[in-house]
């Protein structure tokens, strides 16, 4: 999902279109970031009825403020991921709030046959597991790290939206890496310890 | 002085020797992320093999368990609302220009919701995916249908009230079907979503549906009272339907049926009495309400 320089050029050219209004500049700007923005969301809120929500909030806010976006030597999308990484902050916050608990399971709105239901399934437990793990880490770590691999940024956009240089993500990501492995190792025990694992 | 230097000489060494791992390491994650093999990766930095395996290994498995099966569905209703934002917010900017000058304000769309309405037509697939639930191939193409004559269709805030309300009864409609077929995970995303419905029409006849009974305020509109009758009528219906649903539930899934049921009922039961707010409470179908609840805990 990483950008080369020519689709970075594309990405200048369309945010220029869309910063001018054009419809067509900012509906493409949408289908070509939703996925990562979605994926990233989904992985932090660990409900998909959020991630869709949070997710239309963060292109809403794009539209909103899309003028006033400068090229300050990041790219885009590390742009968009801090609106994104604001707007998760603000839902985390309400949440704590209102003391409520998502009702919804991950994955239970997605699947379209038995065998891919087990697969969502499977994956969900997975996420909730690495999500678990996750709180081991430092907060920088765990930003680094969704970023990186649930919002499918480069270093160097990973960089932009945390406003790090490549060499302290690379650093933090290499760190993450290693105690996230370490945790997962022991999480099976925590597992049935927990009684985590029902559908 | 010479064990001073060898000293800083080594720190050095060291932190060179891991800045050069975190490189390779990086490398080998963007080569994994274009669809490079972990082994392939790890084994073309043999002096860092054994190091890197593990946590190629980790990332990989990361990335997979981040992936969601399926955006579809969320990518085209986002897409909805996004278009609706961005036509409200040309709207806005052409407010000032004369009337003349502004004949197109839903220029987007329409064009969308002509050109999707269209080709989910001709497909045959909205016949369809109207029996559809969450999950299945078709739901999209439903729910995309359902965002478009939202925004498109209703003329006034009672008629886009009522388009909610019917939206709230078919979400309704299809917790029952999810239910029967032992999904109650997806039951319970959808009681969300009916309750934004319920919540999205309340707010179209002016009416905030509070939290306390003695903070409900009368409704803004005077036909409010007929979106209510129409909500008792849906209310009672999926009262029904779960109702009848609730005899096959096996046991293991019943409280989370149970509670589906109370937190939707108490949803429609809160709107109705906000917008018949002076009324007598009593019209409203869920009288039982409170039995049930301590019934499912």
């Amino acid at each position: 999902m990483q950008v080369g320089a020519d689709g970075q050029t594309a990405i200048e050219q369309l945010v220029k279109e869309a910063q001018k209004g054009d419809p067509a500049a900012l509906a493409a700007l949408y289908e070509r970031f939703f996925d990562q923005i979605y994926r990233y969301v989904s992985f932090k809120s660990g409900s998909r009825a959020e991630a869709e929500d949070i997710t239309g909030d963060v292109f809403v806010k794009m539209l909103e403020s899309i003028h006033s976006f400068k090229w300050q030597g990041h790219p885009f999308s590390s742009w968009l991921f801090r609106i994104a990484r604001n707007l998760i902050v603000d839902y985390f916050r309400r949440a704590a709030r209102k003391k409520t608990v998502p009702l919804e399971v991950a994955a239970a709105t997605v699947g379209t046959t038995p065998d891919d239901m087990s697969r969502v399934v499977e994956t969900n437990l997975t996420m909730a597991d690495v999500r678990v793990a996750m709180q081991g880490l430092t907060s920088l770590q765990q930003e680094v790290i969704s970023l990186r691999f649930a919002g499918g940024l480069s270093v160097s956009e990973t960089a932009g939206a945390l406003g790090k240089n490549d060499n302290a993500v690379k650093a933090l990501q290499h760190v993450g890496l290693k105690k996230l492995r370490t945790m997962l190792a022991q999480q099976p025990l925590q597992r049935v310890a927990t009684g985590r694992g029902e559908v | 002085m010479r064990i001073v230097f060898s000293w800083i000489q080594r720190l050095v060494d060291s932190r060179r020797a891991r800045h050069e791992f975190e490189d390779v390491l990086n490398e080998c994650l963007e080569r994994l992320a274009a669809g490079d093999d972990v082994g392939r990766c790890a084994s073309s930095y043999p002096e860092h093999e054994e190091e890197l395996l593990p946590l190629l290994t980790m990332a990989a498995a990361m990335q997979a368990a981040s992936t969601p099966p399926n955006t579809a569905e969320a990518k085209a209703r986002g897409f909805v609302r996004f278009s609706k934002a961005n036509a409200d917010r040309r709207a806005r900017k052409r407010r000032g220009v004369p009337e003349l000058l502004r004949p197109m304000a839903k220029p987007l769309i329409v064009a969308f919701a002509v050109v999707a309405v269209t080709a989910v037509a001709a497909g045959g697939t909205t016949v369809a995916s109207s029996n559809s639930v969450p999950g299945e191939p078709l739901y999209w193409v439903k729910t995309t249908k359902e965002s478009i004559l939202l925004r498109i269709i209703p003329r006034s805030d009672i008629s886009t009230a009522k388009v909610h309300a019917r939206l709230a009864e078919e979400r309704g409609k299809e917790m029952g079907r999810l239910i029967e077929m032992g999904r109650i995970g997806a039951a319970e995303d959808l009681a969300v979503r009916m309750r934004r419905h319920l919540n999205a029409s309340a707010n179209f006849v002016g009416v905030v549906v509070p939290e306390h009974r003695g903070e409900m305020r009368p409704p803004r509109i005077r036909n409010a009272r007929e979106l209510g009758s129409s909500l008792e009528r849906g209310g009672a219906r999926l009262r029904a339907a779960l109702s009848r649903l609730m005899q096959d539930v096996p046991p293991e899934h019943r409280s989370r049926v149970q509670r589906v049921m109370r937190q939707s009922e108490l949803r429609y039961r809160m709107l109705i009495e906000a917008l018949y707010a002076g009324d007598a409470p009593e019209r409203t179908p869920f009288g039982r309400i409170e039995h049930l609840g301590r019934q499912g805990d």
